[in-house]
């Protein structure tokens, strides 16, 4: 793997309704603190669908778009980050294992986690495809044992 | 498999790792009732506390079973290990596997002619040693040599540091907050034993003493400065007997630390598993030109910390100690610095804190109108350390960057008030992180974050260098999207 991929379109959906689920919460504890249609109800309800908006429409899109990964000959090289754009470097000689993530949410989409282990630090790829993911570990595995 | 011993119980001395805490608490009590109903009065004194006693005995049981359980022996090739009642193991660790061996001589111990000896691999657990175990003295000896006779060849070196330089060291390495902690265990488990009145009266004292004492300022702050400096007195002297006798030496790819009065304790780590070396200094002794030098390697020192090599001593006698000691961490000047209009990136900090503190002093006065002399002393006590934190950023700002040579990277940086120099070898490097901000991605700069090779987290983090530069000394490819 010589370029530089990005992890499947259904990864921003995935966030996206993740993010509608857990809006689910503030949403029931307002409306069972404050009368329906009062001051207090209507402010809070503002508010978490402005957060939860944000979320939706500018910071998971700007998250998509800034998040790759990239397999080189010597290390694994995973681009993140919305208000700091980050580089992650992880030599591949010294990964000790791979965690292939599957939550509920995830497997209903077809997306894994990828989650790289090194002695004092890690990386995750949050969304990649079943397969995808097992090659990727497997590969990983394989070529840091190789060096 | 020559020279194989043969597989060997282990020494009694092991009950004491097995033998819990609540067997004190609960045998105190006891021998105190008694003492206090006497001789006459044992059946008594039996009625009340037969419940106790079933329970020491089970501990005491279960301890002794789990002694009688550990088997072990070692030859050329490693050392086995078994222990277990129910449920049963058996390890086996390849002495070339072994990146630190540690042998600790508690005073406890000392006539039982035993040490506790422990052997760490980059595996396991974080806070456990992968073995331990108390052994006679000769055997522990024994695997040493066994350890010593892989690693024979190469560099033979000894320095014993002066009386001075180990009081130098535990005076920087001494804090006021571990003392406290000491000190407040030791007065609060005393009062448990011998009554509350102990505590009660040293804490009146203490009040005393700060009222007495207070020139010019509040009796509340001088106590606060008075308990602070007796912490702080208290962790000076646990260190200095913690570092006293201490020795450094190298034979082959091995190196020996050694130290300790009351603990003797002497660690042997593979040099070629040290993760990297810390030359740290604070803004004193940079002024004086002063430095000590710190390794770090799995199972070395006391956990997420860095065991002290060379103790305080000139800058310059560091620098040729450890090139006899550890030439192939030797540190380079840098060749990737932060350009000047980075300034900001480093003060920027400090003058948070200044802020912050300013902010604080002008709530308490809003809300304590009464207490604003202490507010006043307190800002100014605060005010001290922000200024230092101003000053080691500054210095930061003059002497941070990144440097390679060969497969050995240094890195200067600071963190909080300790500015460090680390050598660290390539393969080493577990991870590099690369951090812009909008601002930086403009110039073309970053913050690097260099995890090392550790059993936790370690990350050494540097500022504003410049992104192409670090691309190309950690050879980070330039990014490549896929068209497809």
């Amino acid at each position: 793997m010589k370029e530089t991929q990005k992890p499947p379109l259904r990864l921003l959906f995935y966030w996206q309704i993740r993010t509608l689920l857990i809006c689910l919460i503030p949403s029931v504890l307002v409306s069972l603190t404050f009368p329906l249609g009062s001051f207090y109800w209507r402010i809070c309800t503002a508010l978490w669908i402005f957060v939860g908006a944000a979320f939706v429409f500018v910071y998971y899109p700007i998250r998509y778009l800034k998040c790759s990964y990239h397999l080189q000959e010597a290390a694994l090289v995973v681009r993140s980050g919305v208000i700091y754009s980050r580089t992650h470097t992880l030599p591949l000689h010294n990964i000790q294992l791979v965690n292939v993530v599957a939550t509920p949410l995830l497997q209903l989409f077809g997306l894994r986690g990828l989650t790289v282990y090194a002695p004092g630090a890690s990386v995750h790829i949050p969304g990649l495809l079943p397969q995808q993911a097992v090659e990727l570990g497997d590969a990983l595995l394989a070529q840091g044992g190789a060096l | 498999m020559q020279g194989r011993k043969q597989v060997e119980q282990a020494h009694p001395a092991n009950l004491l790792v097995f033998l819990p805490r609540l067997v004190v608490l609960l045998s105190l009590p006891l021998l105190r009732g008694m003492i206090s109903v006497g001789l006459g009065g044992f059946t008594a004194w039996l009625a009340g506390a037969w419940m106790d006693l079933a329970f020491v005995g089970a501990i005491l049981l279960t301890a002794v079973l789990r002694w009688k359980a550990i088997r072990y022996s070692y030859d050329d090739t490693g050392i086995y290990y078994s222990r277990g009642i129910l449920r049963r193991q058996t390890i086996f660790i390849p002495l070339d596997r072994l990146s630190t061996v540690t042998m600790r001589i508690p005073f406890w111990v000392r006539p039982l002619r035993v040490v506790e000896l422990r052997a760490d691999t980059p595996a396991g657990r974080i806070q456990q040693a992968d073995f331990t175990l108390y052994v006679p003295k000769g055997e522990a000896e024994n695997i040493l040599h066994q350890r010593h006779s892989i690693h024979r060849r190469g560099v033979e070196c000894t320095h014993a540091p002066s009386r001075l330089s180990v009081a130098l060291l535990s005076l920087v390495t001494s804090n006021s907050l571990a003392g406290l902690l000491l000190l407040t265990t030791f007065i609060s488990n005393l009062g448990d034993f011998v009554g509350r009145g102990i505590s009660q009266r040293f804490f009146g004292t203490l009040n005393h003493i700060g009222q007495a004492l207070a020139f010019g300022i509040p009796p509340a702050a001088a106590a606060l400065a008075y308990l602070l400096l007796f912490g702080w007195l208290i962790a000076f002297c646990v260190e200095l007997l913690r570092n006293q006798r201490f020795l450094v030496s190298r034979q082959g790819g091995l190196l020996t630390l050694s130290n300790g009065i009351v603990t003797h304790r002497s660690d042997t780590v593979e040099v070629q598993r040290i993760n990297f070396t810390d030359q740290r200094e604070t803004v004193f002794s940079r002024i004086l030109g002063m430095g000590a030098l710190y390794i770090h390697a799995p199972g070395l020192g006391r956990v997420g910390e860095e065991s002290a090599m060379i103790p305080v001593v000139r800058r310059d006698a560091v620098q040729k100690y450890a090139a006899a000691l550890l030439p192939e961490f030797t540190a380079v000047p840098r060749q990737i610095k932060p350009n000047a209009g980075a300034v900001m990136r480093f003060l920027g900090d400090p003058a948070l804190c200044f802020a912050g503190l300013l902010a604080g002093v002008l709530l308490l006065r809003w809300y304590m109108p009464a207490w604003w002399e202490f507010t006043v002393f307190l800002g100014i006590l605060c005010a001290v350390p922000a200024a230092w934190f101003l000053v080691v950023r500054i210095l930061d700002f003059c002497t941070s960057g990144i440097a390679r040579q060969g497969e050995m990277f240094t890195l200067r940086y600071s963190h909080g008030f300790y500015l460090h120099t680390v050598v660290v070898p390539k393969d080493k490097i577990v991870q590099v992180m690369t951090r812009q901000s909008i601002f930086q991605r403009m110039d073309g700069k970053c913050d690097v974050m260099i995890y090392t090779y550790s059993q936790g987290h370690l990350r050494h983090r540097l500022r504003n260098l410049p992104e192409q530069e670090v691309n190309q000394l950690f050879e980070i490819h330039a990014k490549k999207r896929n068209k497809k």
